[in-house]
């Protein structure tokens, strides 16, 4: 029983912490993300906007797909490091990082995400 | 023809299924010893059928039918062979045959194992299975069915997920699920316990070969899951605690429980009732692990295509089956419950802690991984759970288990004095937390207290293992010849825990990651090794075009290491893969990915250093092995 | 019953509870976020000129409805009087209307249109499903939205309705024509 509390009491610490929203990019716009802290978001990468810039770093825009409305808020993100092979432009992508301004968000990690026609396994 | 003819093969099976659920009840409700006996030639003819249907599809795969909807979907002619089938477990349907007719082979092997046990007690197991692949069969037949056709056929197959044409493949899943659905065998058997009034049957024994052997298939499976990802994934990781790795590690933990408290169960009788809830918790983890995958509720890079028809059912499946053994288990659990209580410093008191506490660390993981979809259902906000989250939770709970370890077989089965206990084991104490805190300082000073913590832990387990070995042939070396199989099982088992442990330890603490950018000549200073990149270059394989990296591992020393990784794209689809390249040091691992183009002709790469990753490996390997001789052992004793 | 044997039971319902919750969710947003990637490259006749050669510049300056059928798809019957409806209604400065026919015979395919009409622009001839099977087609109908550059911007698997029309393709068309 002692094991239970324990437990319990670690897991509340421990998400606590460790809980990202997730937002996609038209929310993070509207200043619904706070800024300063880890979050989520997903949307698609925008055509034509991955730039290269020193080194390993680069810069792309993520939009929203659907309306009109969402397409105008694109975020910028930077991210320094290895893209993952199924990162393209126009296609689904999620990233995870600091959000530094209602339209800049510090990437630690992007996850392109599969295509639904691509199943992989466990 | 060949796929109406499997497809009849299996409303077949499911035709027997059914039968088998329903004579061996009418046996046993009516104590007719041949209606009973009938569910051996039943369970016979389905796993005849099953097998005939899935080496029908291996066929159509192996001969490029794309008349069949789903080898169009997963196949290529181009596909190297062995990979046409392995895309047969590629995607759903054809996996979800993988997984019923593994079920199947379980199943023929109880025809065999079942001849010493009494007659009434395997019918009802019988039933249990006969119900359990009715559920599944259905299941395959009516949203999953694998021998769809699509007329005209076209003329080319949609080409496996390059992801997935690696070996990894042909073997992960069929060991994954020959785990998953093993565990079937115990969940019939505490049915048929918990179905029956006052019985005297040794089935704690019985149970304990299926748990062992299923836990050594698991363990061996999510290892072999973790090392490919590992392989494939180019990031140079083996577990990010991903909805459907942690799927899996929840039946295993949970298997782990089991396995000690049918040791208690069977050699004392004790903690019974606590027995056959884990059996019924396992299994059931195991259909919420599969259900996990196959419904899309969580995104995975492993889940499969959404599809929430599909779900429906499974859960459905899953609540009346699962749903109605525990209101079994509710009534009837009460004759197995002793209230008269564990001592708790005694063998059966550790052992019984030891598996509660893996039980809430496997509960915990269950929450982490299904917190998003609990918060989404409240909140209606999407977030996520991070990694750091299991780490934090996870290890300080299984820290103590593992301390547990060489506790258990040491102590004496009842009570035991402080005095007696610390005098045994005071000695191995101090050389563990000895050697975990000094022999790190001896290598490189002053270092971090969970590396000492994870290192003591290990050691601990090794030297009290050894400690409990010596004991039992009392310090004489012909002695060892004369140990059980199960003892065995047990030394390998818990020394593979122990190696599992601190190359954890070690890797989580001393890896090194570099995302570099380099031209052919540069070289780069990683872990005190120098990599040097010779050259590129392009070349064509089956199925794809690749940029092929050169790097010399040492160049200086005399036996110098190459490792070749490539950037493949794939003709078919057009999708970029990444094969790494790893080469040995000792017991660790030089990892490089390769990147893209950054200009000219720098490229970027991801370069690992993993310190001791081996032991990850070989610890596993260790497990299995563990589980597999326990497993044969206790039947040579039985018999 | 002891209560603490139902423990068991009751967490277990919780947590299917919170599974079938979850199958009536959008995991992290798939549905709103498109999975858009560029049409695949194709050269292909079309069912009135079998010999002809039509390849992907085809979408190119124009949006485009593409909308996968076949004669002996009765919801595509269902659906085709929409398409022949639309054709004469929404303005056709702005996108065209492609039909995929798939898995038709020839014969099978013109006899149709004949007796039902013919509202596509072009009406791409894909015997053998090959190119449906490129876009993902399943089984028909299924309509696609394609911009002036070839991207595939909306998918709509089964018969599309007026009111789904209205809500989703014809704003989309609307938009994207916008943009040039």
């Amino acid at each position: 029983m002692l094991a239970s509390m324990a437990a319990a009491y670690l897991v509340v610490i421990a998400l606590r912490e460790n809980v990202h929203f997730f937002f996609n990019p038209l929310e993070v716009a509207n200043a619904k993300g706070a800024i300063g802290t880890q979050i989520r978001v997903g949307g698609m990468v925008q055509e034509g906007s991955l730039m290269r810039k020193e080194g390993l770093t680069v810069e792309f825009l993520i939009r929203d797909g659907k309306t009109l409305e969402e397409a105008k808020h694109a975020i910028k993100v930077q991210y320094t490091g290895l893209l993952p092979d199924l990162f393209r432009e126009g296609q689904g992508i999620v990233v995870s990082g600091i959000l530094q301004s209602p339209t800049f968000l510090m990437a630690e990690e992007v996850l392109a995400k599969h295509d639904e026609n691509y199943r992989p396994k466990e | 023809m060949l796929p109406e003819i499997g497809l009849f093969c299996l409303i077949l099976a499911l035709c027997l299924a059914v039968l088998q659920c329903a004579l061996p009840l009418w046996g046993v409700l009516q104590h007719h010893p041949r209606w009973m006996q009938v569910a051996r030639p039943l369970a016979i003819g389905q796993g005849f059928l099953i097998s005939l249907a899935f080496f029908l599809l291996c066929y159509l795969f192996s001969v490029d039918d794309f008349s069949v909807l789903y080898v169009a979907e997963q196949s290529h002619s181009a596909l190297p062979f062995i990979y046409k089938i392995g895309a047969l477990w590629g995607g759903h349907s054809g996996s979800w045959l993988l997984w019923v007719w593994l079920l199947s082979l379980w199943t023929l092997v109880f025809t065999q194992g079942s001849r010493t046990l009494p007659r009434v007690f395997t019918a009802r197991v019988w039933v249990v299975l006969g119900v359990i692949n009715v559920g599944f069969l259905l299941f395959l037949l009516s949203v999953s069915n694998p021998f769809l056709r699509i007329l005209p056929a076209p003329l080319e197959g949609r080409d496996l997920n390059p992801l997935l044409q690696d070996m990894g493949l042909m073997i992960h899943p069929p060991l994954l699920y020959l785990g998953y659905v093993g565990f079937a065998m115990p969940f019939a058997f505490a049915l048929s316990v918990l179905w029956a009034k006052d019985i005297d049957y040794p089935w704690a024994k019985w149970m304990r070969p299926w748990v062992l052997s299923a836990f050594a298939c698991l363990t061996i499976g999510i290892a072999l899951g973790s090392w490919w990802a590992y392989h494939e994934l180019g990031w140079g990781g083996w577990w990010f605690w991903d909805p459907v790795e942690n799927a899996s590690l929840i039946p295993w933990l949970l298997s782990i429980a089991l396995i000690h408290a049918l040791m208690m169960s069977d050699k004392r009788a004790l903690a019974l009732a606590w027995s056959l809830l884990l059996a019924i918790m396992v299994f059931a983890m195991s259909l919420v692990a599969s259900f996990l995958v196959r419904s899309g509720i969580l995104i995975s890079v492993h889940s499969f295509a959404n599809d929430p028809g599909r779900g429906v059912f499974l859960l459905a499946f899953i609540f009346l089956l699962i749903g109605g053994t525990l209101l079994l288990y509710a009534y009837r659990a009460k004759q197995w419950y002793s209230p008269k209580g564990l001592v708790f410093f005694s063998r059966e008191g550790m052992m019984f802690l030891g598996s509660a506490l893996l039980v809430v660390a496997a509960m915990t993981i269950l929450l982490g991984t299904l917190f998003p979809l609990l918060y989404e259902a409240m909140f209606n906000d999407k977030i996520s759970v991070g990694f750091p989250y299991f780490n934090k939770v996870f290890v300080p709970l299984i820290v103590p288990v593992l301390w547990l370890i060489p506790l258990g077989p040491v102590m004496r089965w009842g009570e035991n004095t402080t005095a007696m206990v610390w005098r045994s084991f005071r000695v191995l104490l101090l050389l563990s937390v000895g050697l975990g805190f000094g022999i790190p300082y001896l290598i490189q000073g002053p270092t971090h207290w969970q590396v000492s913590l994870g290192l003591s832990t290990g050691f601990w387990i090794i030297l009290g293992t050894l400690k409990h070995f010596t004991h039992k042939t009392a310090y004489k070396i012909a002695a060892i010849k004369h140990l059980s199989l199960g003892a065995w099982g047990m030394l390998w088992a818990h020394m593979g825990t122990a190696i599992l442990v601190m190359g954890i330890t070690v890797l989580s603490h001393y890896s090194i990651d570099k995302d570099v950018y380099m031209r052919p000549g540069q070289s780069l200073l990683i872990g005190q090794h120098n990599l040097l990149f010779e050259k590129l270059s392009v070349l064509e394989g089956p199925n794809y075009i690749a940029h092929q990296a050169h790097f010399l591992l040492d160049p200086a020393l005399k036996v110098s290491t190459d490792l070749w990784p490539e950037k493949r794209i794939y003709i078919a689809s057009a999708s970029r893969m990444t094969e790494a390249a790893i080469a040995s040091i000792g017991f660790g691992d030089i990892y490089i990915a390769m990147g893209s183009l950054i200009k000219d002709d720098y490229w970027s790469f991801r370069i690992c250093y993993k310190p001791f990753m081996h032991g990850v490996w070989m610890g596993a390997g260790m497990l299995m092995v563990g589980g597999f001789l326990s497993s044969i052992g206790r039947r040579r004793r039985v018999s | 019953m002891k209560m603490r044997f139902l423990g068991p039971f009751f967490i277990f319902i919780l947590l299917v509870g919170l599974l079938y919750k979850g199958l009536n969710h959008d995991p992290a947003g798939t549905q709103k976020v498109l999975l858009d990637r560029p049409s695949p490259i194709f050269e292909i006749g079309t069912v009135f000129e079998p010999q002809k050669r039509v390849t992907e510049a085809l979408w190119q300056g124009k949006v485009s409805v593409l909308n996968v059928w076949a004669s002996w798809c009765s919801v595509c019957e269902a659906e085709h009087t929409l398409w022949v409806d639309l054709a004469k209604t929404q303005d056709r400065s702005r996108w065209q209307l492609v039909g995929l026919n798939y898995h038709d015979p020839l014969e099978n395919a013109r006899h149709f249109l004949s007796i039902h009409g013919n509202p596509y622009g072009v009406n791409l001839f894909d015997e053998h499903g090959t190119l449906g099977m490129e876009y993902g087609v399943y089984a028909t109908p299924e309509t696609f939205v394609i911009d002036q550059k070839g991207v595939i911007r909306y998918r709509h698997p089964g018969g599309l309705t007026k009111p789904e029309w209205d809500r989703d393709v014809w704003p989309l068309i609307q938009q994207l024509s916008q943009k040039e």
